[in-house]
């Protein structure tokens, strides 16, 4: 599942670089209700606290398998919206 | 040879210089205005604003304590920057060996045989000043080993 | 009420401490992503109780330290009450302001300033917007509160031993009334607070059974019955160790609840009969920089306006506790990689960081402290305003999730 989620293109981009908590989780929140089951959110973040603790708390709230990718200084969180 | 730095070691640079000018500006401020709106506190009669004169000289003598600190920790990690982004621009590959562990020791070692062979001649301001270098420098010894383990481990 | 120094040294010493323990505040808290907002909203935004776990485990081991220090005689009664706050209803309204305001703004006092030192834009403007509120508060609000303290106007008169828990059951302070008391205050509250955390990781690992195919990133979860030999787990343990030591990785959660716990019974013992001897950001944050700056202006706000003409020092401990908390935020994010100028890309953010941290200035000058200097201090004073800023605060900050979710 990991390896999917690195592979796959994610279906909705959410940019939220320069933004500090809650809004990373409250955006990716918001736009995972909006999306289908099986598709992939992936939210560009530069705030370590969202990537160590808060996405990863909404995933596992979620029961949501996610991935963390890293490009240069700038993270992206995979998350995918199972049923 | 071409300009390509890395924006990342030019803010690796930028900051502790930032923080050295912080320092020293933070306590002129504090020396100069502190004292000041103190006098005219107790000269208006504000004695829930006025700082007795101990507390305030405890104050000031602490914060050029941090200043000399901050001053020194900055400029050592200056430093350290501009050697690795030099070493960058020539194209060299650097590999952190033993030298650069031992080289703060030294250092350290030759400020601290100075000031002690001069002890007699220098003034108290300036061994205290001197002092202070070799601590910075044996700090400076213990982020080194640290690295030097780092880089041991990543082989 | 008498405050008794427990050691002898100097003003230099007791500076110098503060300053330290504001360094160690900064570090920890910036390695650990520490922010009491984040912890409140992680409950009303993801349902998670981690981090307020964590937080109550903080109140928790605060109260328990502080209390017995007090009560096997090492550190008088005295200096853990004298500074007690007054208690009324300032301090629900102001910690509801303050709470919606931080939510609002993204970080509680301790977040923004070490947030800020790290490079976030958005908390410059907060703090900026603080300053601001705290003036705000200042000429608009102060006079009136003040008339219902002195009054006794859903206020108490006094602080001190009035709002001191062991006085109020026991009406003693012998070290006897204050080990019960610390017993019956402290245990609840780490019992609780490791409950929820425990509840917390419980209900992760049954989501993450219940969802198709196991969740990539949930570490080490281990078959039950299956024990890991004692060797790997030594190593494991060192490894983790030595992460934390080169700073690879972050603090985690308790780790950084223990640190900080520790640094608030440091100063509580080195500032007893010195000084407000306990962790306190607010006063220079808000209202002493602002000063500060008008200085460079020749303007002095001690001479002509409230609460600066009464409530503020030119200088004590929490100045140097609140530089040295920036700087050592700044090394700590400076060190581990992490410090960069970061812009939301969203320019309404700041306008919104901007009015919270108005909201922020005005609540805590209202609840006579933040997070740190009235909510979690409280708590090591074994007070009761404590208990009634916490529930405040949760309540701002659900409105502010609740305001945030339609902006």
């Amino acid at each position: 599942m990991s390896e999917e989620l690195k592979t796959k293109k994610p279906d909705e981009v959410v940019d939220v670089r320069g933004e500090s908590c809650p809004i990373p989780e409250m955006t990716a929140g918001k736009k995972l209700k909006k999306m289908k089951v099986g598709q992939v959110l992936e939210i560009l973040t530069d705030h370590q606290p969202a990537v160590d603790v808060t996405l990863p708390s909404l995933a596992k709230s979620n029961g949501y398998p996610y991935t963390i990718l890293k490009e240069g200084e700038v993270y992206k969180f995979r998350i995918q919206k199972v049923s | 040879m071409s300009l390509n730095v890395n924006p990342v070691y030019v803010r690796r640079l930028l900051a502790p210089i930032v923080l050295s000018l912080f320092a020293v500006g933070w306590y002129k401020f504090s020396f100069i205005y502190f004292t000041a709106s103190n006098k005219l506190a107790i000269a208006h009669g504000d004695y829930a604003v006025y700082v007795v004169p101990e507390q305030l000289q405890g104050y000031l003598t602490a914060t050029l304590w941090i200043c000399y600190f901050l001053v020194f920790a900055g400029l050592t990690v200056f430093w350290y920057n501009l050697v690795k982004i030099v070493q960058g621009l020539n194209g060299e590959t650097w590999t952190f060996g033993g030298i650069d562990v031992i080289m703060p020791v030294v250092l350290a070692v030759e400020f601290d045989t100075f000031f002690y062979l001069f002890r007699g001649i220098t003034p108290m301001d300036l061994r205290i000043i001197g002092y202070s270098i070799v601590i910075v420098f044996l700090m400076w010894f213990w982020y080194a080993l640290v690295k030097f383990v780092r880089v041991k481990e990543n082989g | 009420m008498v405050l008794e120094p427990v050691f002898s040294y100097g003003w230099p010493i007791v500076f110098g401490v503060f300053a330290l323990s504001g360094f160690i505040l900064g570090w920890s808290a910036q390695r650990g992503n520490y922010c009491f907002v984040n912890a409140m909203t992680s409950v009303f935004t993801v349902r998670s109780y981690e981090r307020f776990g964590a937080l109550l485990l903080l109140f928790g081991l605060s109260a328990l330290g502080a209390g017995l220090l007090v009560g096997t005689g090492l550190i008088p009664a005295s200096d853990q009450y004298y500074f007690n706050y007054f208690g009324g209803w300032y301090i629900l309204v102001g910690s509801i302001i303050f709470g919606f305001g931080a939510a609002l703004a993204g970080g509680c006092n301790l977040s923004m300033l070490y947030r800020a030192a790290s490079g976030y834009v958005q908390n410059w403007i907060e703090l900026f917007g603080m300053m601001i509120g705290t003036y705000i508060f200042a000429i608009a609000i102060w006079p009136f509160q003040l008339y219902t303290m002195e009054n006794g106007i859903f206020s108490t008169t006094s602080g001190g031993y009035v709002e001191y828990l062991p006085y109020l059951i026991f009406h003693n302070v012998s070290n006897l009334s204050v080990m019960i008391t610390t017993l019956i205050y402290s245990i609840p509250l780490i019992g609780l607070g490791i409950y929820l955390q425990i509840r917390t990781k419980k209900k992760w690992k049954m989501m993450s059974s219940m969802s198709k195919g196991m969740m990539p990133s949930i570490p080490k979860i281990k078959a039950m019955g299956s024990p890991v030999p004692t060797s790997i787990k030594r190593m494991e343990i060192g490894k983790e160790a030595k992460d934390l030591l080169l700073l690879k990785k972050p603090y985690g959660t308790n780790l950084t609840t223990v640190i900080l716990a520790l640094d608030m019974l440091l100063v509580f013992v080195i500032g007893a009969g010195y000084t407000f001897n306990y962790l306190v950001i607010t006063s220079s944050d808000g209202g002493r920089f602002f000063e500060y700056i008008l200085f460079l202006f020749g303007q002095h706000l001690f001479l002509t306006t409230p609460w600066f003409n009464d409530s503020l020092p030119i200088v004590d401990t929490s100045t140097l506790m609140v530089v040295m908390l920036c700087v050592g935020a700044f090394f700590s994010s400076y060190l581990g990689g992490d410090f960069k100028i970061r812009v939301p890309r969203e320019k309404k953010r700041l306008f919104i960081g901007f009015v919270g941290g108005i909201l922020v200035g005005i609540g805590v000058r209202m609840a006579l402290g933040c997070n740190v200097g009235l909510m979690w201090t409280n708590f090591a004073q074994i007070g009761y305003d404590g208990i009634i800023f916490i529930f405040g605060m949760l309540g701002g900050v659900y409105l502010a999730v609740k305001v945030q979710e339609r902006l």
